[in-house]
């Protein structure tokens, strides 16, 4: 325990595309395009790499500090670690995001009858469980989970193609109003989910058993997510089409559902639900690790000591919502518009920060 | 305490009547040491924590043999077993000996042969002059035509000699013995494996003898890079325990890390390999094991040659491996004595039979309970006919089977083989169709149930298909409450746990998590052996060179044909 928690590049290119997965598949993302989305998915991924870069240029001129560090070295101490504390509550909403999501989810899909407290509650003690053995061992999970993962996602695409559900007609055509609508589906809503969520690793490249950012598996980790994110998008277009994906609640579990007419396995959800509770699960746990480290850096004590406090933290915090519709409301609302705050606008200060000071270092030397 | 005190003045008095003055002093010396030995050990601890019997501290012999003797005598009591035999001369010489072995542990042959027809044939000896010195150092050098002579001056050396089958030769005048080594007695020949049988590959097994033991392992790994430590381990057994390695390939890491662990045991006995692994491995509540266990020389010869540690103890055939990985319970040896691509296949089938055996029962009970949508109309149908006349919950029905045949899977071990051929009809009619017909559980059910156990044997090893034998209970039990659901929680708490387990410093779950991508190809399937030129460092040891880089049998091309004959030793290449 002694020695300091290191991760491999593997391990963090494994983890950013489970955590870029997440529940991302779950949702028509830039529904507003019609058949357009994956384009909008296309653009949103491409600005979420250009704050990628940002973000890694950032870390890589400040080397073996995380995020916490870095706003205590450029904000000041007092200020800096304010502006902490509300990213370690940041993180913890988005955990508890996550949480309801899957509370939400199992409710809709496999548990109808148990009470959703039940369930979360459980939730929640397995990343308390992770994150208590600490960061090697969530990392780990990944490596096991993401392979898993993506064999399951195969599968059902394989299914869709078999079944001829089907119809890339559906996506055309393309560029209908021209390039406005994918703009405005893009920027900001898919920047800041899921792409923009790349903040939480200004927390964990630090863990790195090298110092800097592994850019290559980095990079290379970013793109592939990116395009089977499109392509999972551009998929559930091409099976529902346009208008039913967009009107309704959880479109890819309305695709699979429409692969019942093989007569093996009537309902197919269960593998989605299964896939949906890892993605959710290391997105959450995620989220909950980076809450937790920054909690103990700004205190200064070990993390373990934060891991119930914080875990107490995100189960309360999952019941604050009445019901999904409001959980919906409230994700589409207000947290799409403090999330540039967090993601783009004190990134950008950081860098600008640290432009600033070395360009005064270089002066006065 | 005082108990102990008594005897040892009990001990004391005999003394004062029988010893001469020399003998007293140094023995009330002695004594005295080891109540001081002995009162500083209990003296921490609770007066209601029962005194350790420990051993007592060594006591060198005394010069008189009679003295020796009987105090031989006192401490082995009066066993039928051990054999006394003096050998004086006293008309002649005043040289006086005395032998001493325990019949049944010692080859009458040997004895009789090479240390008592020796001595009694030889005639100087016999003459007056020679002194016990003389004689001593005659008998070891000249006379005993025996590979293994031993000193021995005290009499615990002699002691656990004597219970290794070494024939004790005293000498009146000395505080030296010699110990012969003659050492012999009835073992099991060596067998085929009972539980670890192949097909195709070597029959033998490893019988209780740890000699014949490390011999198995000498005649596969001829090279002197194999090292052999041996330890006693266990006050009262003195069980051997030899450590089997290969030096520079197993981790240094490790290795002091099994000797500290092995060192640190302090038990009163160690009667089978389990012993040893309950006291050295890692993470003491885990249902997982982290060492593996073998009866087979080969396999065990396979995870030296990777690096693991073989540790074989005296008096099993089971013998273990350290590290392990989940990964390696799911290797048989046979995997390497057969193709390639029937041997992958048959280690995907053994992972899926892992997880049918932990998941078959409680998937039942959670498709049939919570998630009946998930299946066809027609199976849902049938189910449910099935299910309509049997009484008890899914749960219940289950749990009722998979007991049901966890007892019979004990009777079966536990019964006579005569009457072998009964119970299985009981178990297989009464409890199979039977119960069926008389409606008490579902024909489908017995189906997941029989189909789980027979899953279970798949798995090569049965410390893991024991493990996953209790988890399959709690699974039925969360799959009772929460369904699929359950079953996903569970499994990620499964696969948390597996994620931060060591054994012996090296991650349960290596090389997939942490990932190392080119040691995956002895995982999940195996790869042709010429393709597996390294030999991963899974284990923390060093990775080398097991093959030559370019191995693959390929027609012999015209020029190449005169230098293909062995273009690279087969040896390590430390490159």
């Amino acid at each position: 325990m002694q020695k300091k928690e290191q991760v491999s590049a593997l391990q963090i290119s494994f983890m950013i595309m489970l955590f870029e997965i997440g529940s991302t598949p779950l949702f028509l993302l830039g529904g507003k395009a019609k058949q357009d989305s994956w384009l909008a998915m296309c653009t949103g991924s491409m600005a979420g790499f250009i704050l990628l870069m940002l973000l890694m240029w950032i870390q890589q001129s400040s080397l073996g500090t995380d995020l916490i560090g870095m706003l205590k070295i450029h904000f000041g101490r007092y200020a800096g670690s304010v502006i902490g504390g509300i990213y370690s509550l940041y993180f913890a909403y988005q955990s508890m995001r996550n949480v309801r999501d899957l509370g939400e989810l199992t409710a809709l899909t496999m548990l109808p009858r148990s009470p959703m407290s039940i369930t979360m509650l459980i939730f929640v003690g397995i990343s308390i469980y992770a994150i208590w053995k600490g960061a090697e061992v969530v990392f780990r999970l990944p490596e096991v989970l993401l392979p898993m993962v993506l064999f399951f996602y195969a599968l059902l695409v394989l299914l869709f193609g078999i079944m001829g559900s089907l119809d890339f007609n559906r996506l055309g055509p393309v560029f209908e109003n021209g390039f406005k609508p994918i703009a405005d589906a893009a920027l900001p809503d898919i920047v800041s989910f899921p792409f923009g969520q790349m903040i939480v690793f200004l927390m964990l490249w630090s863990l790195w058993d090298k110092p800097g950012v592994p850019v290559k598996n980095t990079v290379v980790a970013y793109l592939l997510i990116s395009i089977f994110l499109i392509f999972m998008n551009a998929l559930n277009v091409a099976v529902l089409g346009p208008t039913v994906a967009g009107i309704s609640q959880l479109p890819f579990l309305k695709s699979v559902r429409t692969l019942s007419s093989l007569k093996f396995i009537e309902r197919l959800d269960i593998l989605v639900t299964v896939q949906l509770f890892v993605g959710l699960l290391i997105k959450m746990m995620l989220f909950f690790f980076c809450s937790v480290k920054a909690v103990a850096e700004l205190t200064g004590k070990p993390a373990k000591w934060w891991v119930f406090p914080v875990g107490a933290v995100i189960y309360g915090a999952s019941f604050l919502e009445r019901d999904y519709t409001q959980h919906i409301a409230i994700g589409l609302g207000p947290s799409l518009r403090i999330d540039p705050v967090f993601q783009v606008a004190i990134p950008l200060l950081l860098a600008l920060s640290i432009l600033l000071r070395s360009r005064f270092a270089r002066s006065s030397s | 305490m005082q108990a102990l005190e008594t005897i040892l003045s009990c001990r004391q008095n005999k003394e004062l009547k029988t010893g001469d003055n020399n003998a007293k002093e140094s023995r009330f010396q002695q004594n005295r040491g080891v109540m001081m030995a002995n009162k500083q050990k209990p003296a921490r601890k609770n007066a209601s924590v029962p005194s350790e019997n420990s051993v007592p501290a060594p006591l060198p012999l005394d010069p008189s043999l009679e003295v020796n003797l009987q105090e031989l005598g006192k401490r082995i009591g009066q066993s039928s077993d051990v054999v006394f035999r003096r050998f004086t001369n006293e008309s002649l010489s005043s040289l006086a000996l005395a032998f001493v072995y325990i019949d049944g542990l010692v080859n009458a042959d040997v004895v009789n042969q090479t240390v008592l027809q020796p001595l009694l044939e030889t005639v100087t000896l016999k003459s007056e002059s020679i002194t016990a010195t003389d004689a001593f150092r005659m008998i070891k050098d000249q006379i005993l035509p025996i590979g293994g002579v031993k000193e021995g001056k005290t009499l615990e050396a002699l002691l656990s000699m004597l219970f290794d089958g070494y024939t004790l030769i005293l000498f009146d005048g000395l505080q030296m013995a010699l110990a012969a080594d003659t050492s012999g007695w009835e073992k099991r020949s060596v067998n085929e494996p009972t539980s670890q049988g192949v097909i195709r590959g070597p029959k033998e097994g490893f019988t209780e003898s740890l000699r014949t033991g490390t011999s198995m392992l000498r005649r596969r790994l001829k090279t002197s890079d194999l090292r052999i430590e041996e330890y006693k381990i266990g006050q009262r057994t003195q069980t051997g325990v030899a450590l089997v390695y290969l030096d520079g390939i197993a981790s240094e890491q490790v290795l002091k890390e099994v000797r500290r662990r092995l060192n640190a045991i302090h038990t009163d006995s160690i009667l089978e390999s389990n012993y040893i692994e309950e006291f050295i491995q890692d993470g003491g509540l885990t249902p997982f094991p982290t060492i593996q266990n073998t009866e087979r020389p080969d396999a065990m010869a396979g995870g030296i040659l990777e690096g693991q540690i073989g540790i074989i103890i005296d008096g099993t055939p089971f013998a273990l491996l350290a590290p392990s990985t989940f990964f390696n319970f799911f290797q048989s040896s046979e995997d390497y004595y057969q193709r390639y691509d029937i041997s992958s296949f048959l280690r995907l089938i053994r992972y899926g039979a892992f997880f049918v055996s932990m998941l078959l029962p409680a998937l039942y009970i959670a498709v049939t309970t919570f998630h009946q949508e998930m299946l066809p109309t027609t199976l849902l149908v049938s189910l449910a006919a099935q299910r309509e006349g049997v009484p008890l919950p899914a749960l219940a029905e289950a749990l009722l089977m998979e007991l049901t045949f966890d007892v019979l899977r004990e009777a079966g071990v536990r019964m006579p083989r005569t009457i072998g051929p009964a119970i299985s009809i009981v178990g297989a009619l009464v409890l199979g169709q039977a119960a069926v017909q008389a409606g008490l559980v579902s024909a489908a059910m017995v189906i997941v149930v029989s189909f789980t156990a027979i899953s279970n044997f798949v798995i090569p090893s049965l410390a893991i298909a024991n493990s996953i034998r209790l988890i399959r209970f709690v699974m039925m039990f969360i799959a009772a409450t929460l369904g699929l659901f359950g079953i996903m929680s569970f499994l990620m708490v499964l696969l948390i746990h597996m994620a931060g387990l060591r054994s012996f410093g090296v991650p349960y779950l290596s090389p997939v998590a942490p990932m190392v991508p080119r040691y995956l190809k002895d995982i999940l399937i195996r790869v042709p052996l010429w393709s597996m030129t390294m030999r991963p460092k899974t284990n923390l040891g060093k990775e080398t060179r097991r093959q030559g880089p370019d191995q693959k049998p390929k027609p012999a091309e015209g020029k190449n044909s005169q230098e293909s004959g062995q273009p690279k030793p087969q040896g390590e290449d430390p490159a």
